[in-house]
């Protein structure tokens, strides 16, 4: 027995003095973690595909059920404008008065951007390094290239409708040094989302095939282009990006208008011949699990789309108003356009669009049904603006009001809506229609807010109050302050280099 | 004193007669001396059993001689059974005659004249004396007990273990007596109060809580907690310091400290400054937890049996609305708010019309608290041990317990059994050997759907329990199911077999139903299984006296295991149902789900020790080692349908896409440190230790993974010197005090340097033409900022304090100052969003200092036939974060940190009081505006206008001039962001603990008070159930609402949706969380031994009785300072140790 031990003993030494003295080769404190790094990818051209995929993939962030009907990001695009309204009593995109630096929606939604921005950067620098031979499929590196600066342009073009004036981040952050980047001023924000657009076009095929259908192609990067440049235009009153809008918006080749204008907010007929950008919503193959994001997981995170404000269906709303049209929305409309019964129900104003034709996904929360972000009918009016604004011919810009309202005249095949005078001259009657147009083709598709704050800021319309039509009667809409939402406290309270915006 | 084995019976007949009268006499004065003694059951013999055997060997050689009144001279060794070292300055003295004496020399050595038959006492410092009768002349060598009180205490330091009287650092240590009284299963709540610098916060009444520990301060805002030495295995958690999130969740809740059984433990040391903790270098800078277990002694075999029952109860709940009152604030809160062109019928439909037959007005009241309260949980202790052996050749120590503990809530308990095997063997005079091996299984049920915050925020009227429903609970929704049309088994995404019916599903309590968690205790099972193995064996060559070589290879290896159940019918006592057919293929009766978690933890350590005394003064003790440590964390979690409900059939098919799952190593951790220490002592007078430690860790980039980490410290025993006077007053005095610089390596995570490639997100691609999902696919997202200069957190500390013992050995104190800094603190930083870094990046960022000072006092006496003792410490703490990375303060309101600031403080708004009128309206509008809603100063139509009875906010500061600003510290009349100010601190600025303790005739009474000081908490709950913004039900509180008739100063009015913004992070809801509790009275009675001799079986016998938490001095609203979820309970326990 003694012996017994005593040998074990001896042996037990050895084994620890040995592998102790072993541990002196330096491997044993060198572990690596059992996953690729940055490193070890990007060997093949299916990590660059897979990672630009990622850039889109963030795109789910801005529109998501995100835990919550008081979470969704969907809302800053959808309320704040004057075509939808809500019961709920202090939404603060309604009201705007309590819009602060710490709104929890505000603050998500300008981190996604950036994060969005972050895989753009990342993507971009790697296409420009890659080593030749790792891509086989010839234009593949310039199609990613010009996705993810789609994508980053997508993104500053949000934040400065959005924000306005927070930072500019264009390379890859790799030191501490570079975490407190100045704030912009102007359209430094628009002016690189142009940057990107202009580039991006250049670079993107002209379609996909139909497995790779919802990848931005270089009609998006036009449409995209033509919207941003209009954008400048209306905030500098830059005639020559007007001009600048037409050309890439002629560049546009191949897109035309659904016959049936609900096609445009229908589950079952997305990126349709209309549709120039959008995201793609769906459900995860495990479960939509609306409370947990995107990253999560593959199997359920969420890729769906939050629009039960509009549909008020499923789990819904869970207690939250659900949103309205505006009367003023109603009024726009002739009573007998077509397009009504698409958009909503004249008598209590239910919103129509997204949720006359939704599908929800298993999680009876969100839905599937993809949020069109750029159509054609929104370049035709776009087109019309930038001609008239830049001195063209207003017979054409009265075409193109008249492509769009001749396409839901089919619908009904009726009278209305009729075409506007081609031999009306008076820019202002005109720039009236086309804004009125806008309201009745595009309300509740989370584009009249950038409108009418542009539209603001180039002085043609004046914003208060009583223009945004709203069900409360609590609205304070104080100009120009809210016409940029604050900075979130996110960003302000950790970088001193930002400074608030004004009022806030 | 020891005595080798009493072989020859016969004596005791020969002898027992003659020795009786002297035997009844030292039961009772031995009764008496239990409490000085310090002694634990099971560590030595019980004396009056030793003084037996004692007394027999005398009386063995005494018997051939006559009893003859003659002088005898004695003359032998006294020296330390332990250390075997030789006790010089031993008092011997005759019993009953004071006048004669001796003091042993430096060696050791004594000699005596004294009448033959007279009892020598030895005595040494404030030992317990040992007694032996001499009858003739001769050698006699004795062992002095080291059951020593105070200064001769062992104490177990880093890598060894030294008497106090020599100890140069801070340490702090509770031995088994103390640990035995504690009635957590989790040790380290034995050190709450009876340790002075170490701040340990329970977790509160679950049975799974963590404890929180932290020692003197807390050094980071990264992983703040010690490291826990077990038996000389350094313990490694995966997940460590990570509580909730993805980590936190794989990490599981349970506690898994409660896997070392407290009965197993001998003593638990805890190492505060770097002079005694430098030789963990880079684990040790939040302080070390050594925890050393019971071992055999050299004695005979001897069984002792602990075992207690008890109960415990939370001892308040909420006080809440009933139905009718919540009914009156939810329609005054909505009329004060309305929406647009919607009335409250309207609003919030059917169940708060009262003009429907669907009102929920007139319904009971539901006792959502107190359904959820488990009722006289049990608590129950069963420990065996075994122990005995010679220390010659092998001892042993073996083990066995089994607990349960019942949460205080519903559906949570944890049951252990555990078992332990400590052998040490030597093997003739150079060679000692030993092993260590524990084994725990611990089952926890973990299936409790709420607490008590969420419950008393249900709604009142909403009914828990419902005759008609199968499973006897109210549901929550119903709905009813249509089949999917395009439902395809055949794929991989097959959809779900059915949908809800549209409209479906319904929420049958209107629009803030909340989820019954009764129904979920039925239909839900959460379980974790654990299963632990820690193990040490050791071996130790000893070539020459005094050299030591020790190697020794610890593995400690859990495996934490999840099993989830839900059934299927949950969804309708949910308040979020979802489609339960989803991924499913429609026979499915639930989901199952298990997930495992590995820890291996493997520890090599080489050590070399020499200890020396040459030229008779002069002492050193020289310490050099290496260890290698290698920790993984692996964790499985797979899911599934399932088709049946019996628990039996339940297991996971590989059936996709209803299976899910994932594997893999979540963290691996290499250690690699090489350590020195030289403690040189003269005289037992003057102490200097120096210790070196080189450390490199696997978690930093190369360049970056090796530090050293050098400690210094000194002592002198002024009592020691020739000048210092020999009074009874001071009987020794020592002044310390040390410099160090420790390492911490665990607040950074893992590869941080290195940017990974994560594949969650997707995205998919082809849907149209009547398709709507299209394809998905995997992306892939770089989240990280690869940190490449990451270096380690390091700890400067210093200290300095005495020790004394006063008044002749019946008081000691210790009084310690200490001021510890640790740089370059790593903090996983949320970057500023415009980087779009998703995943926090780790950064060494910021300077913290912590300084204090400690107090220890014990006191213990004699009255009559009374002895008690009183001991209590003290410890303030300041925090002050004195740097960070470029001055940008980091952290929310909830813990905030900046600069010059405590950590982690309270960061909002200073409440201005509440309008009590339209005219304090107007003119405190005259002057402010409040930004947060959209008020300004120009225009008084701006915003939410103000109506009595809404709260305002003060305005601190002005907005920032320029981009350096933060905020100006003029006031400029907008109470906004910048108006944010400090509210209170998180991190207690004192806490402390007393304990007093008597005994009289076998009766014993210990009381334990123990409290924090100086601290405030944010009432979360009280946020959440006194704003009256929603439909949740609020506090009784609310009752006080301001009212045109009621014009309350503290609670504002109800205003549905808050538009005044009253419930901003502010000082409404900051409150004192100082506290001061009744931890423990434990009342015993100790069976006299008069009674047990008969039995011949039993040893020793006690029976207590202990009431836990019997009270709490606090001004905190809530349920309890600690924890307001699962507060702490009162607790009743009876109780019995038998030694046999």
């Amino acid at each position: 027995m003694k012996t017994l031990i005593f040998k074990s003993s001896l042996i037990l030494l050895v084994v620890t003095s040995s592998t102790l003295i072993n541990s002196c080769k330096k491997s044993n404190v060198d572990l690596l973690p059992r996953g690729p790094t940055e490193q070890s990818y990007f060997l093949t051209e299916d990590d660059f595909t897979r990672t630009t995929l990622g850039i889109y993939a963030k795109l789910t962030d801005l529109f998501w059920f995100n835990g919550g009907p008081g979470n969704s990001t969907i809302t800053p695009f959808l309320l704040p404008g004057d075509d939808i309204t809500t019961n709920q009593s202090n939404e603060e995109f309604e009201i705007f008065s309590n819009l602060q630096p710490s709104s929890g929606r505000l603050n998500y939604l300008y981190s996604r951007l950036y994060q969005l921005i972050n895989r753009a950067i990342l993507l971009i620098q790697k296409v420009d390094e890659v080593a030749p031979g790792i891509y086989k499929t010839p234009n593949l590196s310039k199609y990613h290239k010009g996705e993810a600066l789609f994508l980053r342009g997508y993104a500053y073009y949000n934040l400065w409708n959005f924000f306005g004036t927070s930072p500019l981040v264009i390379k890859r952050v790799l030191s501490s040094d570079e975490f407190t980047p100045p704030g912009t001023t102007g359209t430094q924000l628009l002016d690189q989302a142009i940057k990107d657009f202009t580039e991006a076009a250049t670079l993107l095929p002209p379609t996909w095939d139909a497995a790779n259908r919802g990848r931005v192609t270089a009609n998006s990067a036009n449409g995209m282009l033509g919207k941003a440049l209009v954008f400048r235009a209306s905030a500098t009153k830059t005639a020559a990006d007007y001009t600048g809008a037409i050309t890439a918006l002629n560049k546009i080749s191949g897109a035309q208008l659904v016959a049936n204008f609900d096609d445009n907010f229908a589950w079952d007929t997305e990126n349709n011949s209309e549709s120039l950008f959008e995201f793609q919503a769906s459900q995860a193959f495990g479960f939509d699990n609306v409370w947990l994001d995107n990253d999560f997981d593959n199997a359920v995170g969420a890729l769906s789309i939050y629009w039960a404000f509009y549909c008020n269906c499923g789990n819904g709303t869970q207690g939250r108003s659900r949103y309205f049209v505006t009367p003023k929305v109603v009024a726009a409309f002739n009573a007998n356009d077509p397009r009504i019964a698409g958009s909503f129900v004249p008598g209590d104003r239910t919103v129509l669009k997204y949720a006359k034709r939704d599908k929800l996904s298993p999680s009876n929360v969100a839905s599937i049904n993809n949020y069109r972000i750029l159509r054609y009918s929104d370049v035709l009016l776009l087109k019309a603006e930038a001609v008239l604004q830049s001195g063209g011919a207003t017979a054409d810009a009265v075409g193109f009001i008249n492509q769009v309202r001749a396409r839901a005249r089919a619908m009904g095949a009726g009278p209305e809506p009729a075409d506007f005078s081609s031999t009306e001259t008076n820019k202002t009657t005109i720039m009236q229609w086309i804004m009125d147009e806008r309201l009745r083709e595009l309300a509740g598709e989370g584009q009249r807010w950038f409108d009418v704050r542009r539209w603001a800021m180039q002085g043609i319309i004046t914003l208060n109050n009583t223009f945004f039509n709203s069900n409360l009667g609590t609205v304070s809409f104080q100009s120009p302050k809210h016409l940029n939402f604050p900075i979130p406290s996110s960003e302000i309270d950790v970088n001193p280099n930002v400074m608030q915006n004004t009022g806030y | 004193m020891q005595y080798s084995k009493q072989k020859d019976i016969n004596y005791v007949y020969i002898i027992l007669s003659k020795i009786k009268n002297f035997f009844t006499n030292c039961n009772k004065k031995l009764t008496q001396k239990r409490l000085f003694m310090k002694m634990s059951q099971n560590s030595r013999q019980h004396p009056c059993r030793l003084k037996f055997l004692l007394v027999l060997l005398i009386s063995a050689f005494a018997n051939t001689f006559s009893f003859a009144q003659t002088n005898v001279t004695v003359s032998g060794k006294v020296s330390d059974p332990d250390t075997k070292m030789p006790l010089p300055g031993v008092s011997v003295t005759v019993r009953g005659k004071a006048t004669i004496g001796v003091i042993t020399d430096e060696k050791g050595n004594y000699a005596i004249t004294v009448p033959a038959g007279a009892v020598l006492v030895f005595s040494y410092l404030s030992n317990a004396p040992e007694e032996i009768v001499v009858s003739k002349s001769g050698i006699k060598n004795v062992l002095l007990s080291s059951t020593a009180k105070s200064m001769d205490e062992v104490v177990v330091i880093g890598f060894g273990s030294r008497k106090k009287k020599d100890v140069t650092g801070a340490i702090s240590t509770v031995t088994s007596k103390d640990i035995e009284k504690i009635t957590a299963l989790s040790p380290e709540l034995a050190l709450q109060g009876r340790t002075a610098g170490v701040f340990v916060s329970s977790g509160g009444g679950d049975p799974q809580a963590r404890a929180t520990v932290r020692i003197r301060g807390v050094n980071t805002f990264g992983n703040a907690e010690p490291l826990y030495v077990i038996d000389g295995v350094p313990l490694y958690e995966g997940g460590s310091g990570v509580n909730g999130g993805g980590i936190g969740d794989i990490r599981s809740p349970i506690n898994i400290f409660s896997m070392i059984n407290p009965q197993d433990i001998e003593s638990i040391s805890v190492l505060k400054d770097a002079s005694s903790a430098a030789i963990y270098g880079v684990r040790a800078s939040n302080g070390v937890i050594l925890i050393t277990t019971k071992r055999g002694k050299s004695e005979r075999p001897k069984v002792e049996i602990a075992s207690s029952f008890g109960i415990q109860n939370i001892k308040k709940t909420f006080s809440v609305l009933n139905t009718q009152q919540y009914y009156a604030q939810v329609k005054e809160a909505y009329n004060a708010n309305p929406d647009a062109n919607t009335t409250f019928e309207q609003k919030f439909g059917p169940r708060y019309n009262a003009a429907n037959p669907l009102y929920g007005g007139n319904n009971a009241t539901s006792g959502w608290q107190n359904e959820l309260l488990n009722k006289d949980a049990v608590m129950q202790d069963v420990n065996v041990r075994l122990s005995g052996g010679n220390a010659a050749a092998t001892s042993y120590y073996l083990g066995a317990g089994y607990a349960k503990q019942e949460s205080p809530l519903k559906a949570n308990n944890l049951t252990r059994y555990s078992v332990v095997a400590n052998i040490d063997s030597r093997i003739g005079k150079i060679i000692s050997t030993g092993i260590t091996m524990r084994l725990v299984q611990q089952s926890a049920l973990v299936n409790t759907a709420s607490d008590l915050p969420t419950m008393a925020s249900s709604i009142p009227f909403q009914p828990i329990f419902s005759s008609t429903d199968p499973t006897g609970f109210a549901p929550v929704a119903s709905g009813s199911f249509v089949p999917n049309p395009n439902f395809d088994p055949s794929l991989l995404d097959a959809g779900p077999a059915f949908n809800f019916a549209p409209g479906d599903p319904r929420l049958l309590w209107g629009d803030n139903s909340r989820f019954n968690p009764f129904a979920f205790h039925a239909l839900t099972d959460n379980r974790y299984d654990l299963l632990r193995a820690l193990g040490n064996a050791y071996l130790q060559i000893e070539p020459i006296p005094g050299l030591r070589l020790r190697g020794s290879l610890g593995i400690d290896w859990y495996n934490n295991e999840r099993k989830s159940w839900t059934d299927l019918e949950q969804w309708r006592f949910s308040q979020t149902a979802g489609n339960p057919y989803a991924n499913q293929n429609g026979q499915a009766k639930g989901t199952y789900g298990e997930r495992g978690s590995t820890t291996t933890n493997i520890n090599k350590e080489v050590t070399l020790n020499y200890n020396h005394t040459f030229f008779g003064n002069h002492n050193i003790d020289i310490l050099l080692g290496g260890s290698d440590q290698f920790g993984k964390w692996v964790v499985s979690d797979l899911s599934g349908r399932v088709n049946f409900t019996d628990p039996l059939y339940r297991g996971i098919g590989n059936q996709p896409p209803f299976t899910q799952g994932f594997a893999g190593v979540l963290q691996e951790d290499a250690l690699l440190g090489y350590f020195g220490r030289l403690s040189y002592k003269f005289k037992d007078k003057y102490y200097v230790d120096v210790s070196l430690r080189q450390d490199e860790s696997s978690k930093l980039a190369p360049g970056f993974k090796k530090d050293k980490f050098p400690s210094f410290a000194v002592a002198w025993r002024l009592s020691a010197e020739k000048f210092f006077p020999k009074t009874t007053f001071i009987n020794d005095l020592k002044l310390r005090g040390g410099w160090g610089r420790l390492g911490n390596v665990n607040s950074a995570g893992y590869y941080k340097f290195l940017s990974g490639v994560n594949f969650t997100p997707d995205y998919p691609l082809g849907s149209g033409n009547g398709n709507g999902t299209g394809t998905q696919f995997q992306a892939t997202r770089l989240p990280d900022f690869a940190n490449t200069t990451l270096t380690w957190e390091k700890l400067r500390t210093i200290s300095a304090g005495f020790d004394a013992q006063l008044f002749n050995n019946h008081v000691s104190f210790t009084a310690e100052y200490y001021d510890k800094t640790t740089f370059d603190i790593i903090q996983s930083v949320s970057l500023p969003p415009n980087t779009g870094i998703q995943n926090n990046a780790d950064l060494n960022i910021a300077q913290v200092k912590n300084s204090g000072i400690e107090l220890q006092l014990g006191y213990n006496n004699k009255l009559g036939p009374v002895n008690f003792n009183v001991s209590g410490n003290f410890t303030t703490v300041k925090n002050r974060v004195v740097k960070l990375n470029r001055g940008t303060p980091i952290g929310g309101e909830g813990g905030r940190i900046e600069e010059g600031y405590s950590m982690f403080y309270l960061w909002g708004y200073q409440v201005g009081g509440i309008f009590q009128s339209q005219a304090e309206i107007d003119a405190w509008r005259a002057v402010y505006a409040d930004g947060n809603i959209g008020q300004n100063r120009t225009n008084a139509t701006a915003g939410y206008t103000y109506k009595p009875g809404d709260m305002y906010f003060r305005d601190v500061y002005g907005n920032p001039k320029n981009s350096k600003e933060r905020f100006n510290t003029t006031p400029d009349s907008i109470v906004n962001n910048n108006d944010r100010t400090f509210l209170g601190k998180t991190i207690p600025g004192f806490y402390y603990g007393f304990n007093l303790g008597a005994d009289y005739k076998g009766f014993d009474i210990s009381v334990f008070f123990q409290g924090v000081g100086d601290v405030q908490k944010y009432n979360g709950v009280r946020s959440g159930l006194e704003g009256m913004g929603g439909l949740a039900n609020q506090l009784s509180t609310t009752l006080n609402r301001w009212t045109t008739s009621n014009p309350s100063k503290t609670i504002p009015r109800a205003v549905f949706n808050d538009p005044a913004s009253t419930n901003r992070f502010s000082s409404r809801y900051v409150e004192n969380a100082s506290y001061f509790r009744l931890r423990n009275l434990q009342i015993g009675y100790t069976l006299p031994k008069s009674l047990l001799s008969k039995t011949g079986v039993v040893q020793n016998f006690r029976l207590y009785v202990s009431g836990v938490n019997l009270f709490t001095i606090t001004e905190w609203t809530g349920l309890d300072p600690e924890t307001d979820g699962v507060p702490l309970t009162r607790q009743f326990l009876f109780g019995i140790n038998a030694t046999f």
